[in-house]
C-alpha cells in the first residue's frame, strides 16, 4: 500500500521535473526568441549530453552514500592526456582515447581505495584527488593549449547521425547501460543497499569495499568520457577544461532526485536534472546575464534542492521512527508484563 | 602529601613524558626532518629573508586553519573558506578604494565573513545538509559574488596600516605573526576554556549524546561555522596587506592547504580527536613543505600530489600511533 503510494509520488515527482524543464524552456523562449532556434536546441542537446555523461557516473557514487568531488578535474585530466597523446606523439586517436580513459580509471581506483581501505570520508578523499588530478593535468600541459585533433576523433563530439549530434547517442547508450546495471543486476542493487544501510549491507555479506571502488571507478571513467566529448567539440584542450563542471554536475544529480544521503536515485532522473542545469546555464547566456553569476546560481540551486531532499528524507525517517518507537514501546510493555507475571 | 600527586596523575615521570610524546602528531617529526633536509639541499632556505616570508605565509594559513580546526573537530568541513577569503579581500579592497576608513572596511569585511559563516552554519545545523554540500554550494555563491563585484579583475589597494601587517616588524617578528598569535590565543581560550569548546568536542565525538544531554547543538554548531567564516575574514586582512591587491580567484583552493594542515596536525574527522596545537604543527609543516618545494623549484602543479601523499601518510601514521 505504502509502496504503491510512494510509487505514485515518484512518478509525480519525475514528471514534475520534466514539467520544470519544459516551463523553463518556455519562459526563456518568451524572453528571447533565439533560444528556440534549431541550432541552439541542437547545441543544448550536444552540451547537455556531455554534461549528463559526467553526472551519470556521479549518480552511482551518490547512491552508495558517497560523493565524487574529483570529477571536474578528472574531466580535465582525461582531456589533457588525450590531447597530449594525439598532438605530441604519433599514437593514433583510438589509443589516445584508451589512454585518457585509463588515466581516469586510475584516479577512480585511488578514490575508491582512499575511501575504503584508508577509511577517509568520501568528500575528503575525492576533494584531495580533485587537486591531485588538476595538478597532474597542469603538469602535463605546463600552461599550453593543444589543438588540431584527428578528424575521426572530432567526429565523436561534432559529428551528426541522422541529423542528431553524436554525443546524444553516446549518452543514450550510457544511460541505458547504467540504468540496466542499477536496476537489473545484483551489483546495482547492492549499491542501493550500501547507500541506505551500510551495516546491513555488511551483515548481508555484500563485498562493500569492492562495490564502492567499482562505483568510484565508473564515476571517473564517465568523467573521462565527458572530457573527451568536450575537447572533440572544442578541438582544443587546456588544463582548465573541467574547472567549472563540478558544481553543475552535482546540482544535476540532486535536481534529478538522487539523494546525497545515499540509497535513493536513478540515472534517468539525472538526465532530466542535467538538462535542467544545461538549459538554466544556456538561458543565462542567451539572456545576457553575466557569466560571473553562474557559480552563484548553480550553488544556490544545489543548496536549494538538497534542503528539499533532506527535509523530505527527515519526514520519512520521522514517520518510521515514530512507528518503530510505538513498536518498541509495545514490545517493551509485553516483556515487562511477562516479567511481572 | 599524596593528594597533589594524585591530582596530576599517578604515573611516574617517565610515563608522563611518554604520554606527552604520544600526543605529538607525527607531523612534528616530519617537520624537523624536512627542515633539516631543505637546509642541507638548498642554501636559500635558512636565510632570514626566507624565514620571514615563511612566517607571513604561515600566519595567514594559521588564522584560517584555526577556524577549519573547529569545523573538522565537529565532524564537518568548510570548503567555502578559500572563496570566502577571496570575497573578504575583495570587499575590503572595494571599501578602501571607495574612500571608506580602514576601521569601517575591517568591520564590514568581518561582517561579511560572519554572515557567510552563519549561512553555511544554518544550512548545516538547522537544515541538516551535509557540511561538504552546504559549503560547496556556498563556495559557488561567494565566488560568483566576488566575480560580479570586481568584474573579474584585480583591485589595487594601498593602505599603509594594512601594508604594515605584512611589512613591519615587532621584536623581529612580522606583525602578521603577532596577529596570528593573537588569533591562536583567542581560539585556544574558546576551545579549551569555555563550554563552547567542550561542546565542539562533544558534537564531533558523539552528536546524538550531546543532543540528548540537552545541549542546544544547532546553536553551537552554527557558531562553529560562524567562527570559521570569521577566521577567513581575519586571514583576508593579512592577505590584502601582503598582496596590496584583491582578486576574486586569489585564494580559491586555499581551503585545501587549511584542511591539509588540520589533518596533518592530527585532527581526525571522527571521534572528536585533535586540537589546535596539532594544527599549529600542521600549518608549520605545510608552509615549510610548500616553501621548500618552491625554493627547490618544483612546479606548483606537482606540489599538490606531494602534499596529497603527505596527508595520506600522516593519516596512516596517526592511525598506527593511536593503536
Amino acid at each position: 500500500m505504502s509502496s504503491r503510494r510512494s510509487n505514485v509520488k515518484g512518478i509525480l515527482l519525475r514528471s514534475a521535473r520534466i514539467l520544470v524543464l519544459v516551463l523553463l524552456a518556455l519562459v526563456i523562449t518568451t524572453l528571447n526568441r533565439d533560444f528556440a532556434t534549431m541550432s541552439n536546441l541542437l547545441n543544448i542537446l550536444r552540451w547537455g549530453s556531455a554534461a549528463t555523461i559526467l553526472a551519470a557516473g556521479l549518480t552511482l557514487v551518490a547512491i552508495t552514500g558517497g560523493i565524487d568531488l574529483s570529477v571536474g578535474s578528472v574531466l580535465s585530466l582525461s582531456a589533457c592526456v588525450a590531447a597530449y597523446l594525439m598532438t605530441q606523439t604519433a599514437i593514433g586517436w583510438p589509443l589516445a582515447v584508451a589512454g585518457a580513459l585509463a588515466a581516469s580509471a586510475c584516479v577512480g581506483v585511488v578514490n575508491g581505495i582512499l575511501v575504503t581501505f584508508a577509511g577517509l570520508p568520501p568528500f575528503v578523499a575525492t576533494y584531495g584527488m580533485l587537486w591531485v588530478a588538476a595538478g597532474l593535468a597542469g603538469l602535463l600541459m605546463r600552461g599550453s593549449v593543444y589543438y588540431g585533433f584527428p578528424k575521426g576523433f572530432l567526429f565523436l563530439g561534432a559529428g551528426h547521425l541522422l541529423g542528431v549530434p553524436l554525443p546524444v547517442f553516446l549518452m543514450g547508450i550510457l544511460v541505458v547501460v547504467l540504468t540496466f546495471l542499477l536496476q537489473k543486476t545484483t551489483y546495482g542493487r547492492e549499491l542501493y543497499v550500501i547507500g541506505s544501510n551500510i551495516r546491513a549491507a555488511r551483515l548481508a555479506g555484500i563485498k562493500i569495499d569492492k562495490a564502492r571502488i567499482i562505483a568510484y571507478c565508473i564515476s571517473s571513467i564517465c568523467a573521462g568520457m565527458a572530457g573527451l566529448l568536450y575537447i572533440a567539440r572544442l578541438n582544443a584542450a587546456d588544463s582548465a577544461t573541467g574547472e567549472l563542471m563540478l558544481r553543475p554536475a552535482i546540482a544535476a544529480v540532486t535536481v534529478g532526485g538522487t539523494s546525497l544521503l545515499g540509497g535513493l536515485g536513478s540515472v534517468t532522473g539525472t538526465v532530466t536534472g542535467s538538462f535542467i542545469m544545461t538549459v538554466v546555464l544556456a538561458g543565462m547566456n542567451i539572456l545576457n546575464i553575466s557569466s560571473f553569476l553562474q557559480p552563484t546560481v548553480t550553488g544556490g540551486i544545489l543548496i536549494g534542492t538538497v534542503i528539499a531532499d533532506v527535509a523530505m528524507r527527515r519526514r520519512e525517517t520521522m514517520e518510521e521512527d515514530v512507528f518503530s518507537l510505538f513498536q518498541n514501546l509495545a514490545g517493551k510493555g509485553s516483556v515487562e508484563s511477562k516479567k511481572g507475571g | 602529601m599524596r593528594l597533589p600527586a594524585a591530582k596530576t596523575g599517578p604515573s611516574p615521570k617517565g610515563e608522563r613524558l611518554q604520554h606527552y610524546l604520544r600526543g605529538i602528531p607525527p607531523a612534528f617529526y616530519g617537520l624537523i626532518f624536512i627542515i633539516i633536509l631543505y637546509s642541507l639541499v638548498s642554501p636559500g632556505f635558512l636565510t632570514t629573508r626566507n624565514i620571514l616570508t615563511l612566517l607571513i605565509q604561515g600566519s595567514m594559513l594559521l588564522v584560517i586553519s584555526l577556524g577549519m580546526t573547529l569545523v573538522v573537530l565537529s565532524g564537518g568541513v568548510d570548503l567555502s573558506l578559500g572563496a570566502l577569503l577571496s570575497l573578504c579581500g575583495v570587499v575590503m579592497a572595494m571599501m578602501l578604494v571607495s574612500g571608506q576608513s580602514l576601521f569601517m572596511a575591517i568591520i564590514v569585511t568581518l561582517l561579511v565573513g560572519v554572515l557567510c559563516g552563519l549561512t553555511t552554519g544554518t544550512l548545516v545545523a538547522r537544515f541538516g545538509l551535509q557540511p561538504f554540500v552546504a559549503s560547496f554550494g556556498m563556495l559557488g555563491v561567494c565566488e560568483g559574488i566576488a566575480l560580479v563585484f570586481t568584474d573579474g579583475s584585480s583591485i589595487i589597494v594601498r593602505n599603509p596600516y594594512l601594508r604594515s601587517l605584512a611589512a613591519s616588524y615587532l621584536m623581529g617578528i612580522p606583525m602578521a605573526g603577532w596577529f596570528a598569535g593573537l588569533c591562536f590565543v583567542a581560539f585556544y581560550v574558546i576551545l579549551y576554556k569555555t563550554r563552547f569548546g567542550a561542546y565542539v568536542y562533544g558534537i564531533g565525538g558523539n552528536e546524538e549524546a550531546t543532543i540528548l544531554s540537552g545541549i542546544r547543538v544547532i546553536r553551537y554548531k552554527t557558531g562553529i561555522y560562524v567562527l570559521a567564516g570569521l577566521s577567513a575574514a581575519m586571514a583576508s586582512l593579512i592577505m590584502t596587506g601582503r598582496l596590496n591587491a584583491a582578486h576574486p580567484f586569489v585564494a580559491i583552493g586555499y581551503e585545501f592547504d587549511a584542511v591539509a594542515s588540520v589533518i596533518v596536525g592530527g585532527t581526525a574527522f571522527e571521534r572528536g580527536r585533535g586540537g589546535i596545537w596539532g594544527t599549529l604543527v600542521g600549518v608549520a609543516f605545510i608552509s615549510v613543505l610548500r616553501n621548500g618545494l618552491n625554493i627547490i623549484g618544483v612546479n606548483p602543479f606537482a606540489q599538490v600530489p606531494v602534499i596529497g601523499a603527505v596527508i595520506i601518510l600522516a593519516i596512516i601514521l596517526g592511525k598506527a600511533q593511536k593503536r
